[in-house]
């Protein structure tokens, strides 16, 4: 998983903070995408579909530590979709499964924030980012208390 | 930031596709006959509506594209990386496909891949852009697909196109195929057709 500083507004890179925000979009759930999309004043209409929302396989590649040989974990699938704003900006969804619907809006959010200012920008992917890091946390703390210890065997995460 | 401006491919990259492949298929079936063929919601200024149906059907990252220098430009770059995802060759002799808009260099046939005897499918297949058909000169074709001859009338294009192709075809089967593209139309000339000039 990648780590991500949830509190970060402070001045950063266009590159970084787009990657930020398509991160976010593909991480969101999508019904909550929706309602920010509604909620910015989006308009499904005013994109063209440069590619359709399609589901397709990407292989993930693994590496075991950072000196491991590179291996393939096994294919996941992917929706893709890209879609070109009125302005002329181009927006790219990539998100995990098959929900097309999701890879639209996440595909048009990010069309829409090239065209934003950027510190309205980092604002809304900001707050994104904090709601993905605590559903995060409470699935975390919702499985604690069912982890087992084994203490007859030593744990490699452990000294 | 700044990149090109994409423009839209097929609107239903499935179908659309298969019914260009479809009229493809007619075309070669029948060298000479000139198909109707649906063009993507948009394309680059610099190809043609046919052309760029072709292109979009038949390429995808395994087939290399030659493009000739009017058509080597960021428009037409951009949109065949994205919506096909094909490289691009400089060398004539390694491409699968090879897009020449108006004018048939004389001798140009002979700068692609005519395949080998084990494996003539490797040969290059050229499109090649043209005016309009239905008149200006004028091409007798016979031979598979064609039960006596069919006459084509083609604008746009050099008389020592159809020089170049006879030699071409000549030299069955070994040669390259060429898909002849005007707006909103196709037509094929297979290496297995003879091509008489009146």
């Amino acid at each position: 998983m990648m780590s991500m500083s949830s509190t970060d507004t402070g001045n950063v890179q266009p590159d970084l903070l787009r990657k930020r925000w398509i991160s976010a979009c593909a991480r969101t759930d999508c019904r909550h995408l929706e309602m920010l999309a509604d909620g910015l004043g989006l308009d499904p209409a005013a994109f063209d579909m440069l590619r359709p929302a399609e589901n397709g396989l990407v292989m993930v590649r693994c590496r075991a530590g950072g000196t491991g040989q590179k291996f393939n974990a096994g294919e996941m699938t992917v929706t893709r979709c890209s879609v070109r704003s009125a302005t002329g900006h181009v927006g790219h969804g990539y998100v995990a499964g098959r929900d097309r619907t999701h890879a639209e809006l996440a595909a048009r959010l990010d069309a829409h924030f090239q065209a934003m200012n950027d510190d309205q920008a980092v604002l809304i992917v900001a707050e994104l980012e904090e709601r993905i890091a605590e559903q995060a946390n409470r699935r975390q703390q919702k499985s604690a208390p069912t982890r087992v210890e084994f203490f007859t065997m030593v744990r490699g995460e452990d000294e | 930031m700044e990149q090109d401006v994409l423009l839209c491919g097929f609107g239903d990259p499935v179908d659309d596709s298969g019914r260009a492949f479809r009229a493809l298929l007619n075309a070669m079936a029948h060298p000479g006959t000139v198909f109707p063929v649906q063009g993507p919601k948009e394309h680059p200024a610099a190809l043609s509506d046919a052309a760029s149906a072709v292109l979009l059907t038949l390429c995808d990252y395994a087939t290399p594209v030659w493009l000739n220098d009017n058509l080597a430009v960021g428009e037409v770059h951009s949109y065949l990386r994205f919506h096909t995802g094909a490289p691009f060759t400089d060398a004539p002799a390694r491409a699968a496909f090879a897009v020449l808009d108006q004018g048939f260099e004389p001798l140009m046939a002979a700068r692609f891949s005519p395949g080998t005897l084990d494996y003539p499918d490797r040969a290059t297949t050229v499109i090649v852009e043209v005016e309009r058909f239905g008149d200006g000169d004028m091409a007798l074709l016979s031979g598979p697909g064609i039960e006596t001859t069919t006459a084509l009338a083609v604008t746009g294009l050099p008389l020592s196109f159809w020089e170049d192709m006879q030699t071409n075809n000549a030299g069955f089967p070994l040669g390259i195929d060429v898909i002849l593209t005007a707006p909103g139309e196709l037509c094929a000339i297979p290496r297995s057709v003879t091509i008489e000039v009146p």
